[in-house]
């Protein structure tokens, strides 16, 4: 089915993020379309005006004529579209309305009221193409992030749209999950399927992609065909503020001697986690020296997270010792010393002012020291803005401001570069080296290569 | 091995809210119990039902035997204590049952099929899915507060009130609200809104062992209700 | 997806789902512990009330039609019934649901004195249960109750449930429903529309 976008202008009700200016273009039957663009460039509301939810759910003022098939979208009632349009979205935590696989999958399917022979039939066709049979009747909550969003890709695939939509579907998976999800896209793009993709990792589309929509501050500045999008050097597309069109392979880490307790920064010797009954790593050791930045890598279950959480004292060890300084760490001094970024940034903002944040619960707070960090983090003229309302990246840095109000000396990040868009990727390993620069342990656990090539000086790797 | 309409067991849920509301106490309950335990095992889920079971008897025969023998207020506070548990049990026993074997999207076809309106049903349905993710949001917003030095504790709150409260209600509320967009864009996209009657791929209907079930719940309701006097015993 | 003036769209009932989930954990969180000790029983509602103010604000700012009250009391209502509560407690929550949908209402969810009495309202709920004590004790202990040795329980409940005892669950749960209420107004002012939540 053709996509068309005739004259498309819009804009939301209370930001001017996302706003569309007199947009025209066209999408063939059986494109696979990349759409890119900095952060707020307007690329997911192209995609949430084709699949109906702008501005129906979103509200805004739409102008201009959205057709697909000749039809316009504004004629199609929501389920209608369903049909037609198949879309996933970024976060997997939060698309899922069922709490199996099975019922999720076929979620779609039971809206239209099918019969359950056809259901079931569809049900097995689906898991087969996509090749998630060990994904079949499973608890959805004890998925990985890859694998929710393998479902979420297999409920729009199981209504058999004929258009796909993604928006950053990549944003919160590791390598594996990519991988899977690029499976997928093949499958689509071989079965004639059209497929619109917003993103800001580009590495593993760059097979697939037809053309790519170069968006800027809500217009097309540039449209780029397959063939040119898959020479460009990763210096022009940098420029452009977008990511690499290539993976990024990194070496693999030298084996690390372990030698005597360090006099500065952090050690971790023999340590074993068990959590939930399940003995998650056992008898790890490593050391992290204040001034570099520390990545940790390691798939699914590798017990990434509960290493971070045991090295803030949110985890009780089993077995084996942190030592800071070369001093040993009960569970309360690790909870004073350490702070983590969280990847879900939400969870830790409290207060309703960004400088209201900075000196929540703390008591020594000059207002010239404060101004100082939040100047420091890029955020002193969002001073009074409500921390909810910024962008991801801000969020983040704000959350460093907070443990730096702190005196934290040993920051961890979950994930930090997870939905940042190239430009925000960069600021963010550049506030890296800054803090390392103050002499902090910095320890971040990720899957971002392109990131870790820009500021990691060390990799870890869990198993 | 069965399985049930949801429709049925609906049914059962309000028969069992009637027998609590009728039959307060007695061997009656305990007959009750036996049926849902039985039910529980027909339904393969032996082991907590099993448990549940050991639990109730645990409690029934301390009512029974040693609860006699204590006297004073300690008495009437157990007494009053247990009277309440012994009139809730056997409905959370069948509504944990409920909720363990039957799947949103087949509670959501079964009450279509019923009429029910969505209005209802699929807040109903939102809740099954949304308990899970509050306690795992919890999780994490426990962990924040602790590194950013918060305690729940009287003392802190007595010093810091406001912080607290915020810390408390802002991230809850702001991921709720943030769920509730996602989670409705993503239901709206897949049709969500569709005036058909809802189907389900696992096949729900009637089926024999549906009316048998219902049946002998029913009887031993209608039973019960003749014959009970009262009592532990 | 036409928004309809007076329909619910998939959206209002998403959400209607997720915060009768806040609500129902905010009421059982403070009010738990005191349903479970048969003398302190009479100040459930007292509990019930302390966190549910901002909760309950920010969910009329989000769904601020007519009926979205009446469905969280419905279901509220059925879960009640289902778990085996007193029938004064799940059609109190009900009627106090439906009537402080129809107090916030008349503002058209926007007044702040109304939304707050709509949430007074909206705590007296959980007190149809102790209503029905007071008009009929057999029925009530014979609900609640064995039957039996109901009188040993009754003189211990009628011994509990004094004048005073009701007039401080009444006066309690009103103050402790302002306080929570004016938190939950403090909060929307101070902190969820400017976080851009609450619409």
């Amino acid at each position: 089915m053709n996509v068309e976008f005739k004259n498309v202008g819009f804009s939301y009700p209370d930001t001017a993020e996302g706003t569309l200016k007199d947009i025209s273009f066209c999408i063939k039957n059986g494109e696979f379309v990349l759409l890119v663009g900095e952060s707020g460039c307007g690329k997911t509301t192209i995609t949430r005006i084709i699949n109906g939810l702008i501005p129906g759910f979103y509200g805004g003022k739409l102008t201009g004529d959205v057709l697909i098939d000749g039809k316009k979208v504004s004629d199609y009632k929501s389920y209608e579209l369903s049909n037609v349009v198949g879309s996933v979205f970024q976060n997997p935590r939060t698309q899922f309305f069922n709490v199996d696989t099975d019922s999720e999958i076929a979620f779609g399917l039971e809206n239209a009221g099918k019969s359950s022979e056809e259901i079931n039939a569809t049900l097995d066709k689906v898991t087969e193409e996509l090749n998630i049979q060990e994904l079949r009747n499973r608890d959805i909550f004890k998925l990985s992030g890859g694998e929710k969003q393998k479902i979420a890709f297999a409920s729009a695939y199981a209504s058999n749209p004929e258009i796909f939509l993604l928006d950053e579907p990549s944003a919160n998976l590791d390598t594996v999950g990519i991988e899977g999800l690029k499976e997928c896209l093949e499958k689509i793009k071989n079965n004639g399927t059209t497929v619109i993709i917003a993103e800001h990792r580009l590495f593993y589309l760059a097979n697939l992609v037809d053309r790519v929509l170069y968006l800027k501050d809500g217009v097309i500045e540039r449209e780029i065909s397959g063939d040119e999008f898959r020479s460009m050097s990763r210096a022009t597309l940098n420029a452009m503020n977008l990511r690499s069109n290539a993976y990024i392979s990194l070496n693999e880490t030298e084996s690390y001697q372990i030698v005597d307790i360090l006099e500065k920064g952090l050690c971790i010797r023999n340590l074993s986690v068990e959590y939930k009954k399940r003995r998650v790593f056992e008898s790890i050791n490593m050391d992290f020296m204040p001034g570099q930045i520390y990545c940790i890598i390691g798939n699914n279950g590798a017990g990434k997270s509960t290493l971070l959480r045991s090295i803030c004292g949110l985890l009780s060890a089993t077995a084996g010792d942190i030592y800071i300084d070369g001093l040993r760490m009960k569970r309360k001094d690790l909870q004073k010393k350490a702070f983590m970024v969280m990847q879900d940034v939400n969870y830790q903002l409290f207060a309703d002012s960004v400088i209201n944040e900075c000196i929540l619960g703390t008591e020594k707070s000059s207002s010239i020291w404060v101004e100082k960090i939040l100047d420091e983090m890029g955020l002193l003229e969002y001073k009074e803005r409500h921390p909810n309302t910024l962008s991801g990246g801000q969020k983040q840095r704000l959350a460093i401001a907070v443990s730096l109000m702190m005196d934290k000396d040993i920051l961890l990040f979950d994930e930090p570069t997870s939905g940042l868009d190239y430009k925000n990727m960069h600021l963010c390993a550049d506030f890296l080296n800054m803090l390392a620069q103050k002499d902090k342990v910095i320890i971040v656990v990720t899957h971002d290569e392109e990131f870790m090539e820009c500021c990691c000086d060390r990799i870890y790797k869990l198993n | 091995m069965i399985t049930l309409d949801p429709r049925t067991k609906v049914l059962l849920l309000i028969l069992t809210a009637i027998f609590s509301a009728s039959i307060p106490n007695g061997i009656y309950t305990l007959v009750w119990i036996i049926l849902t335990t039985i039910l529980g095992i027909m339904l393969k889920r032996a082991l907590k039902t099993a448990r549940a079971a050991i639990i109730f008897a645990a409690l029934w025969l301390f009512a029974s035997f040693i609860l006699p023998n204590i006297g004073g207020v300690l008495h009437t506070s157990l007494l009053v204590w247990l009277g309440l548990v012994f009139k809730c049990y056997p409905c959370c026993m069948i509504a944990a049952l409920f909720i363990s074997t039957t799947q949103i999207g087949e509670f959501m076809a079964a009450m279509s099929k019923w009429r029910v309106p969505r209005s209802v049903v699929i807040p109903l349905a939102i809740m099954f899915r949304y308990f899970p993710t509050v306690k795992e949001d919890w999780g994490h917003i426990k962990d924040a507060m602790t590194l950013r030095g918060i305690s729940l504790s009287p003392g802190y709150f007595l010093k810091n009130p406001g912080v607290v409260v915020d810390a408390l209600y802002l991230p809850i509320l702001v991921t709720a609200s943030n769920a509730a967009d996602d989670l409705a864009a993503s239901a709206v996209t897949r049709g969500i809104e569709n005036p058909r009657i809802r189907t389900s791929r696992l096949d729900i209907r009637i089926r024999l062992i549906d009316i048998i079930v219902f049946l002998i719940f029913a009887v031993a309701l209608i039973v019960g209700m003749g014959l009970s006097t009262g009592g532990y015993v | 997806m036409n928004n309809e003036k007076n329909g619910f769209t998939a959206k209002d009932l998403i959400t209607i789902g997720i915060f009768s989930v806040l609500l129902l954990l905010a009421m059982m969180l403070t009010g738990g512990p005191f349903s479970a000790v048969p003398t302190l029983t009479f100040y459930f509602p007292i509990g019930a009330a302390v966190l549910a103010g901002p909760i309950f604000m920010l969910f009329i700012a989000k769904v601020p039609k007519q009926g979205a009250l009446i469905i969280v009391g419905a279901v509220l209502c059925i879960l009640g019934t289902v778990t085996g509560m007193h029938w004064g407690l799940n059609f109190g929550f009900l009627i106090s649901a439906t009537l402080a949908g129809l107090i916030a209402g008349i503002g058209k969810f926007k007044s702040n004195v109304l939304n707050l009495i709509a949430y007074i309202v909206y705590c007296i709920g959980p007190m149809g249960t102790y209503f029905v004590f007071i008009l009929n004790k057999e029925s009530w202990v014979s609900f609640m109750l064995k039957k039996g040795t109901e009188q040993e329980y009754i003189d211990k409940m009628s011994e509990v449930a004094t004048g005073s005892t009701i007039a401080i669950m009444i006066v309690g749960t009103i103050v402790v429903a302002t306080l929570s209420g004016l938190l939950g107004l403090r909060l929307m002012r101070k902190q969820f529309v400017k976080a851009g939540i609450a619409a």
